[in-house]
């Protein structure tokens, strides 16, 4: 099993963006990033009635923010440190830390469906979370990158099926209702110069370059991002000036993605807790148990598995068992625990992000003191609970 | 296009009628078989060949694939099935729901419509185990277990085990690393099942539904820790995704007998940079679907009472690309038409139609058969096929 991870550290002061020197990548320029200034481009309604982000951080908040952005819960130090205080200075910190972008380049990863033996591991891919954590790079670019790399061209061979998964993936295109677009792409896949998407290109690379600079993978981005993110579609309202205003500046999507995170649909995602994927739930489930991330090799070997089944309920709940019978995240015994009462309000707070209710944490106590196995027998409830999964 | 079974509705009640009044279990339910009356299939195993494989290598090299020319030979085969040509994911999604579904090649969600596998859950009374699918294309393709129409939806859906996502040594190694989860006694899942009821208590569900919803869970765990010791995982070398999909449903039918199951393959795919890798599975799979056939013949409660129906999901291109392989996209008929066997009782026995049909019309046609009614599907039975 890994080290700890870093736990996230309180702000520190961004250099300003347009001072910093651009590496040469090779890909055509690096986006310039001026700070944005001017108004926030706010998402949802007006001022009141937005969530107040001074608000102080709960185990729900605390517990939901460490998912989403990190893909894990938060350490037993980040709850030290960090409960009570203000949700906005969390964000802040957490959105200029690599773990955030690395857990943020998984995800576009597992979109474009590089995983398994399409996964690219150790290339120059592995470079963008801490460009992205100190804004060197903005996400069009990481995006760029991703569409140039190896894998994503073993992941889609053949001139068909690389310029339609670059339309439907980069930009959101049917390609039903495109196919001279499709054509003419295919085109430019093989060598031959013609317009695609209204830009010339020559060659293979000319089309993701062209796919990921349109408007419509601005509006691809917003979209699935937001969904991502708060589990709930883009208003249609916003969704026009946002994306001319993203795809103007691709570096607002920083701006936009931390104040979607003070946003109404975010505190409702809260609220109401969502479903994870495979591969954050076997990170919550080994972090939650034993206080450290798993192996890259064990969250490969459990998220393929939980993967391959439609529900993977049944699955889950056996590797909950097979955890708490092993050593490193074994459940304790009930002669280990010296306070079973505030053993159950740690773990309903710590798993949960609540407390129990009376009826609730006078059974579990009684459950937790039945016999040696009670412990166990605890933890598993919680942890094949519906409420745990929803995190 | 609404569907119209063979057989009427009011033939379907009639018999549900007669079974209930003998005393049967559920009237419209597993304990009835046959399923429909004047029919003799009481189960059926649908194979989509997907990946993209061209009719030029199954039934245009009939030495290549002994097991489909056989199967053929003892069922009915359509030379011109029509596909919906939209990516795998959409193709494949286009014949379980029976509309062709425009959808992302990488798309990674369910679909809008019902799948075969709910019409069937839901019409029938049928439960989980009742229905799987088998997959080889990992996560993208446990998404054809249900779709979002708010009428199915997952409560109907089929369990779906992806072969190679599961049945690896990766996994079965981690298990065996940190030890095979031992079961709940008795006493332990009972204390669970009354803490689960006070967690989170108001939700709603009835102590009855999660009490059989966990038990069904607990049989499909059971299933997958006593299957990753077995053969499956073993299976290695080109085309091994399919050959545990088609291993498993195997394995499937011999364990739970169930009512349906989708095998839903993708190696073939290997086409696009590998001719000679393309044809090495399409000549294993075909060896798997013979050894399926074979094992269905061989098992008496099996035997007269199986269908098995396989085609591709589309085919692929004329003509070699400058990998010396073959892509799926020109538009030709090699791409755009499949053939497509139906092998069981209640179909015809060596009987080739050389009309158009469509791949979508695979729907309705199984749904009718267990006297289910593919609502939503655009298809239409093949009615061509049926004795």
């Amino acid at each position: 099993m890994k080290t700890d991870p870093p736990s996230i550290r309180p702000t520190r002061a961004f250099a300003p963006r347009g001072e910093r020197s651009l590496k040469p990548q090779g890909i055509g320029a690096l986006e310039q990033r001026p700070r944005a200034n001017g108004p926030i481009l706010r998402v949802s309604g007006g001022a009141d009635d937005e969530p107040e982000p001074a608000a102080p951080l709960t185990d729900a908040w605390l517990r939901a923010l460490c998912i989403d952005l990190m893909g894990r819960p938060p350490l037993p130090k980040e709850r030290a440190e960090w409960l009570g205080r203000q949700r906005k200075e969390f964000i802040t910190a957490v959105l200029q830390t690599e773990e955030c972008w690395a857990h943020w380049l998984r995800e576009q990863l597992y979109y474009f469906m590089l995983i398994d033996q399409f996964r690219p591991v150790k290339t120059s891919l592995d470079e963008i979370p801490a460009l992205l954590a100190d804004r060197t790079i903005t996400a069009r670019y990481a995006l760029h990158r991703i569409g140039l790399s190896s894998s994503f061209d073993q992941r889609n061979p053949g001139a068909d099926t690389f310029v339609t998964v670059v339309m439907e993936q980069f930009c959101g295109i049917e390609v039903q209702r495109a196919t001279r677009e499709l054509e003419l792409g295919k085109t430019a896949y093989d060598g031959s110069p013609g317009l695609f998407l209204g830009s010339m290109a020559n060659n293979q690379s000319d089309v993701v370059r062209i796919a990921v600079r349109h408007k419509d993978a601005a509006r691809h981005l917003l979209e699935r991002e937001h969904l991502r993110l708060c589990r709930a579609a883009l208003p249609r309202k916003a969704r026009g000036k946002l994306t001319r205003k993203l795809h103007e500046s691709p570096e607002l999507f920083f701006e936009l993605f931390e104040e979607w995170l003070h946003s109404e649909p975010y505190a409702a995602r809260v609220e109401e807790g969502a479903p994870v994927e495979n591969h954050v739930w076997v990170r919550m489930v080994f972090l939650d148990l034993s206080g450290k991330l798993p192996s890259s090799g064990d969250v490969e070997a459990l998220r393929s598995a939980l993967d391959g089944l439609g529900d993977p309920a049944p699955l889950r709940s056996a590797i909950v068992r097979m955890l708490l019978s092993s050593e490193g995240t074994r459940a304790p015994a009930l002669s280990e625990l010296k306070a079973v009462g505030n053993w159950v309000d740690g773990l309903f707070a710590r798993l949960l992000g609540r407390a129990p209710s009376p009826q609730e944490r006078t059974a579990f106590i009684a459950a937790a003191k039945a016999g040696d196995t009670g412990p166990e027998t605890v933890l598993y409830t919680l942890m094949t609970s519906s409420e745990y999964d929803n995190p | 296009m609404n569907p119209t079974p063979p057989f009427s509705r009011r033939d379907v009640l009639r018999g549900a009628a007669l079974a209930g009044a003998a005393g049967m279990v559920h009237p419209l339910g597993h304990a009835f078989a046959p399923l429909r009356p004047g029919l003799k299939t009481e189960r059926v195993v649908l194979i989509v060949m997907a990946g993209g494989v061209r009719s030029r290598e199954t039934f245009g090299s009939p030495n290549q694939i002994p097991g489909l020319v056989r199967m053929a030979r003892e069922g009915t085969l359509y030379t011109r099935l029509r596909t919906a040509n939209l990516g795998h994911f959409g193709a494949s999604m286009s014949i379980v729901t029976g509309i062709s579904e425009a959808r992302g090649i990488r798309d990674n969600s369910r679909g809008p419509d019902p799948t075969l596998f709910e019409y069937v859950r839901k019409d029938l009374g049928l439960s989980a185990s009742d229905v799987w699918v088998t997959t080889a294309g990992g996560a993208q393709q446990v998404n054809y277990a249900y779709g979002l129409h708010p009428d199915y939806g997952s409560k109907f859906g089929a369990t779906t085990l992806d072969g190679d996502g599961i049945f690896n040594e990766e996994f079965k190694s981690t298990v065996k690393r940190f030890g095979v989860p031992r079961p709940l006694d008795e006493a332990q899942a009972k204390q669970v099942a009354d803490l689960r009821r006070i967690l989170g208590s108001g939700s709603g569900r009835t102590s009855k539904a999660a009490l059989k919803e966990a038990e069904a869970r607990a049989r499909v765990e059971k299933y997958i820790l006593s299957e990753l010791g077995k053969g499956v995982t073993e299976l290695r070398g080109a085309g091994s995704g399919d050959a545990k999909a088609l291993r498993l449903a195997r394995n499937l039918l011999s364990v739970f007998k169930p009512k349906l199951i989708g095998v839903v393959l993708q190696d073939a795919d290997v086409a696009h940079g590998s001719f000679n890798g393309y044809s090495e599975v399409v000549r294993r799979n075909d060896a798997a679907i013979g050894e399926l056939l074979d094992a269905i013949r061989g098992d008496e409660t099996l035997r007269d009472s199986t269908a098995v129906i396989a085609l591709p999901e589309f085919g692929r291109d004329a003509d070699l690309n400058a990998r010396r392989g073959l892509d799926h996209g020109d538009g030709s008929d090699d791409l755009r038409f499949v053939h497509g066997v139906l092998w069981g009782p209640d179909f015809r026995k060596g009987r080739v139609i050389k009309d158009d049909q469509r791949t979508i019309d695979v729907t309705p046609t199984i749904a009718s058969l267990f006297g289910a009614k593919a609502k939503h599907s655009k298809g239409s039975i093949l009615k061509g096929a049926f004795a």
